[in-house]
């Protein structure tokens, strides 16, 4: 083997000592904090959600203080509040000494139950959200980075605006720490709850306590900075290509305008966005490493970056062969912001998504299904699944033919062993399945005066499936009467819980969110199952 | 010279097929010189021109000796796009549908040989009799091929899955029709024909006509859809009409093979666990669909319209009564979902099969399951059988090219300019062969509504759902490998 060449000191030494400081910072006040008595992996979870985000809303409020807003008092009590209850809980719990999957799923689940409480009290305090579910759904969009809100954001103060920006900025670094952290953990014993297959990438940055994750969210912030001056540079006010910066790199899509990037009308910012989601769907370790060794040829060795680019062509032409307008750069321009809002799950909206042909957008919402790359802060499905189902469905062809074939399921040049491809699999049939409830569960929040679905055209099923998707996927934007201007106006309150539930499985992903709830619903289990059945079976019934 | 016989399964095959299509056609012929309303004489032709093509390929081949799964494959699917063509001889030649739109003649042949029951005819009863009385018997035989095929050949083939409950169905073997899977057939179809006898004389006796009721038979026991009456069953606006086809559809709806079993050996033969689960489909979606319709329906008129079609989509029959376009989008949604999951394995239903479904669903919980206990042994069950790993990856297969088509297929259909939801929802209802679609394709309307490119993208998914997927997405591979074993065995000078 050649030997690799030294690597180049890519990130200034300076930087990572500030890094190594504020992660020190963070343990220590972790065994602070976590003194308690409950053994209790989702209980410290919940605290140092809450314990974290005190501080953003504190700083929220003194920034709203600053601008003069209305909102000052709102975020400050919210901080208080989230503050003490964080304290309280995690004083009360410790680190149990052996984590199972079982708890590493429930404290995935329950930590963004935290996050997205924590968000919905100042949504409550301030008088942004009128009542309580639609707080729920503005505060799961927020955590879940999905691009779906019923509030015009010109009626919110820069307090809340800010908020809901970090909390999605937030959320994107939140999935790089399970990413990093998480993943390794439930190795061959659990599901990945990010793609379902570490990419060779992801492989290669095998986690060494505090580099890898450090030198990942370094990568991350400095990407935001970098989106933010290119935003600045295009032609935003300064304020808001912070706010967007932060919304595009966590591909959450929230925006300063009514009208997202499309309000701006300005070619410059559209393209500087279109390069932000591009990056934001991308795989985190890809980059770093892409940059570590000043290799930029290595992201088009990766098999899933160049179905990344391709389904971005591939929709991009589609909608422009298939439109009946006229092909101006313009239409271009919009279509392939289109289908990266889409691909990235970002939502971001340029453009009258109303008039885009009916074969285009389908395509958008197919690509919102497939979502960004694995190890990327995207939702959706990933495209690296797409690929290990496509590899098994070529070799259950194939066996069909030649009954004896011991066929391995390739991914680019590695090979996706049984187990995991099991894994993928049955995450595929069980995010099918909640679509599928999610989809009658909503349709059906339609009925009894006002909403979706009441009249039941054409029109009404096709904003169901296309919003059930775009939620499940955590893009935002759907088509016909919960469309990309609109939203979640629609929705009645049973719908927004729906919505929000759909959303936060998106998120979390179909099986961590099954086991805990099939966890806490265990008592209920038991009593079911052992009365039916005399003899006790170890058998899947 | 010496007329060389080709070694070719699916031509012989196909032969025979054709065969036994002309012998409809010749039925048909017979209804229409009854009736008189002057389709006799073309159907008399093309009784004769199916008949001479069926005998040219049958007797100018012979089968092929390899055991190929290929073969069979290429056979089943080339059988049944003979018969479609064929098919569409007696709309042409009678001047139903004009030459011009010949591709409409076809796509209604295509939709009664799938079983599937949708159509292109505007006025159906204007219709001349004899040529009705063939299109409901397409059905027939489609229904009676499937039959044999879900049931025989298929599990043979290790595709249907059905080799896993059925102790009757045979192994392993080779292509040609072995007397086990003959056997197995010609019982099936005792019962098939029973079945629509029975049907026939109680729907005359609710008090339709002979060819109403034997139309709506054929209908019935193929769980294909199509009806003499523009309004399809509810012309007769008979609670005991519907109360029969819907007694009729959801016996059709359940396995053959099973109804043979418990007949020998009594009613305990249905305590199969995909039996509990299509009961299960079937009551829980009635209740669900009159909750759901509760508030937009008077009561009586609610459970009757709910269990119909209920029914009917459920067995992918498709009747289509109640113009359920107009009812709540989760009605409709919960409508396309039963066009996805089907019937049981061993009818003549489309969908992906309750069986199937079962063993994905085992599939995906195990996964959830070993997410706790990672090295647990966890075989698959469904009741006492333990389902080896290969069968139940490939269901899983079989579930993922069946989505995977859907969304293909909806996404072309729309690109040809249907609006989204005629198009995902005539795509799921052509694989899942049922009939109506949702948005523009209703119950009430008929599929000319759709772009005339976008009517072949839906044939082929009549097609492919129909034989199983696999068949059809093989049959190339396999035909390519026929073509070239036949160019060898080609005298040299013509070679």
């Amino acid at each position: 083997m050649t030997p690799r060449p030294p690597a180049k000191p890519a990130i200034p030494s300076l930087a990572i000592r500030l890094v190594r400081f504020v992660y020190r910072v963070l343990a220590r006040s972790l065994s602070f904090f976590t003194g308690g008595r409950i053994e209790s992996a989702q209980g410290v979870t919940v605290g140092m959600v809450w314990v974290a985000t005190a501080p953003v809303l504190a700083g929220c409020a003194l920034v709203d203080l600053i601008r003069s807003g209305p909102d000052v008092g709102g975020l400050a009590a919210s901080a208080a509040i989230v503050g003490t209850g964080g304290v309280m809980v995690a004083r009360t719990c410790t680190f149990p000494r052996r984590v199972g999957t079982v708890q590493l799923f429930g404290s995935l689940v329950f930590g963004a139950f935290a996050a997205i409480f924590a968000v919905m009290v100042p949504h409550l305090l301030t008088g942004t959200a009128s009542s309580f579910d639609v707080a729920l759904v503005e505060a799961t969009a927020a955590i879940t980075a999905t691009n779906a809100s019923s509030i015009d954001p010109s009626d919110m103060s820069f307090g809340m605006l800010l908020l809901r920006a970090v909390a999605q900025w937030a959320a994107g670094a939140a999935v790089i720490v399970m990413v990093v952290r998480v993943l390794p953990l439930l190795g061959t014993g659990g599901l990945d709850t990010d793609g379902g297959v570490a990419t060779r990438a992801a492989r290669r940055l095998s986690p060494r306590v505090g580099g890898s994750l450090g030198r990942l969210l370094l990568l991350y912030v400095s990407l935001t900075g970098l989106v933010a001056i290119g935003y600045a540079a295009a032609g935003m006010p300064f304020f808001e290509s912070g706010l967007h910066a932060l919304t595009t790199m966590s591909t959450g899509g929230f925006s300063t305008q009514a009208g997202s990037i499309g309000a701006y009308s300005s070619a410059a910012i559209e393209w500087v966005a279109i390069g932000g989601m591009l990056i934001g769907g991308c795989s985190l370790p890809l980059i770093f490493l892409a940059l570590r060794w000043g290799e930029p040829q290595r992201l088009l060795k990766s098999l899933e970056f160049r179905l990344y680019l391709v389904l971005v062509a591939f929709a991009s032409f589609s909608i422009v062969v298939w439109s009946d307008s006229a092909i101006t750069v313009d239409a271009v321009r919009r279509a392939i912001f289109a289908s990266t809002s889409a691909v990235s799950t970002t939502g971001f909206v340029a453009g009258d998504w109303t008039t885009l042909p009916a074969g285009g957008q389908m395509l958008l919402v197919v690509l919102m299904v497939i979502g960004g790359m694995s190890a990327s802060v995207a939702g959706g499905f990933k495209a690296v699944r797409l690929v290990a189902l496509t590899g098994y469905v070529r070799r259950e062809l194939t066996r069909s033919l030649h009954t004896n074939a011991v066929q391995t399921v390739h991914l680019g040049r590695s090979s996706i062993s049984d187990p995991a491809m099991s894994r993928i699999v049955g995450d595929t049939v069980l995010s099918l399945l909640v679509l599928a409830a999610g989809l009658v569960a909503l349709a059906a929040t339609g009925l009894g005066g006002g909403g979706v679905g009441l009249t039941g055209d054409s029109l009404g099923a096709l904003s169901t499936v296309s919003f059930a998707v775009s939620a499940l996927s955590n893009v935002g934007p759907a088509f016909g009467a919960l469309g990309p201007t609109d939203h979640l106006s629609a929705l009645n309150p049973l719908g927004n819980v729906v919505a929000a539930g759909l959303m936060f499985v998106g998120r979390v992903s179909a099986t961590p969110a099954l086991v805990t709830a099939g966890v806490l619903l265990s008592p209920i289990r038991h009593r079911v199952l052992h009365r039916s059945r005399a003899r006790t079976t170890e058998t899947i019934r | 010279m010496t007329l060389r016989r080709i070694k070719s399964t699916p031509v012989r095959v196909a032969g025979v097929a054709l065969l036994i299509v002309s012998t409809g056609m010749a039925t048909s012929a017979v209804v229409g010189f009854i009736d008189g309303g002057g389709d006799g004489v073309a159907l008399l032709w093309s009784t004769v021109i199916t008949a001479v093509a069926g005998a040219a390929f049958l007797f100018g081949a012979q089968s092929g000796e390899r055991s190929d799964p290929a073969l069979s494959f290429a056979a089943v699917t080339w059988a049944w796009i003979a018969a479609s063509v064929a098919g569409a001889l007696p709309f042409l030649l009678t001047g139903v549908i004009p030459w011009r739109h010949a591709d409409n003649a076809l796509f209604e042949s295509v939709s009664g040989f799938t079983c599937t029951g949708s159509t292109i005819l505007g006025d159906i009863e204007a219709v001349p009799h004899g040529l009705l009385f063939f299109r409901q018997m397409t059905q027939w035989f489609g229904g009676m091929g499937l039959i044999v095929l879900a049931v025989a050949v298929l599990p043979a083939l290790k595709v249907g899955g059905l080799e896993l409950i059925d102790k009757e169905a045979p192994g392993p073997s080779t292509d040609r029709l072995t007397p086990r899977i003959r056997e197995t057939a010609a019982r099936l179809w005792q019962l098939y024909f029973g079945v629509t006898v029975a049907v026939s004389v109680a729907l005359l006796l609710t008090g339709m006509s002979l060819f109403d009721a034997v139309g709506h038979a054929f209908a019935v026991v193929a769980t294909g859809g199509f009806s003499t009456r523009a309004a399809s069953a509810g012309a007769f606006d008979s609670i005991a009409v519907e109360l029969v086809l819907i007694v009729g559809m959801i016996f059709c709806g359940a396995s053959f093979s099973l109804h043979w079993q418990a007949s020998r050996r009594g009613l305990k033969a249905y305590r199969v666990s995909e039996f509990n689960w299509y009961l299960w489909i079937l009551g829980g979606g009635f209740l669900l669909v009159v909750w759901l319709n509760s508030s937009q329906l008077a009561f009586a008129d609610n459970l009757r319209e709910s269990a119909f079609n209920v029914v009917t989509i459920v067995t992918s029959t498709g009747f289509g009564t109640s113009d359920f376009t107009g009812w709540s989008v989760s009605i409709q949604l919960i409508f396309v979902l039963m066009m996805l999951i089907g019937g049981m394995t061993g009818s003549t239903t489309g969908g992906m099969k309750i069986l199937r479904l079962q063993v994905v669903w085992r599939y995906a919980y195990r996964e959830v399951i070993r997410s706790r206990h990672p090295r647990a042994v966890l075989p698959i069950r469904l009741g006492s059988t333990v389902v080896p790993e290969q069968v139940a990856a490939r269901a899983v297969g079989f579930v993922l090219v069946y989505i995977g088509l859907i969304v293909i297929g909806g996404v072309v259909v729309s690109a040809l300019g249907s609006d989204p939801v005629s198009a995902f929802s005539g795509a799921v209802s052509a694989i899942g062969n049922d009939g109506p679609a949702l948005g523009k394709a209703g119950p009430h309307s008929n599929f000319l509504s759709y772009p005339r490119a976008a009517r072949p993208v839906l044939m082929g998914l009549m097609l492919a759902g129909r034989l199983e997927v696999f068949p059809t997405l093989l049959m190339f591979a396999a035909s390519a490998r026929q073509l070239s074993r036949i160019r060898g065995q080609l005298p040299s000078r013509v070679r």
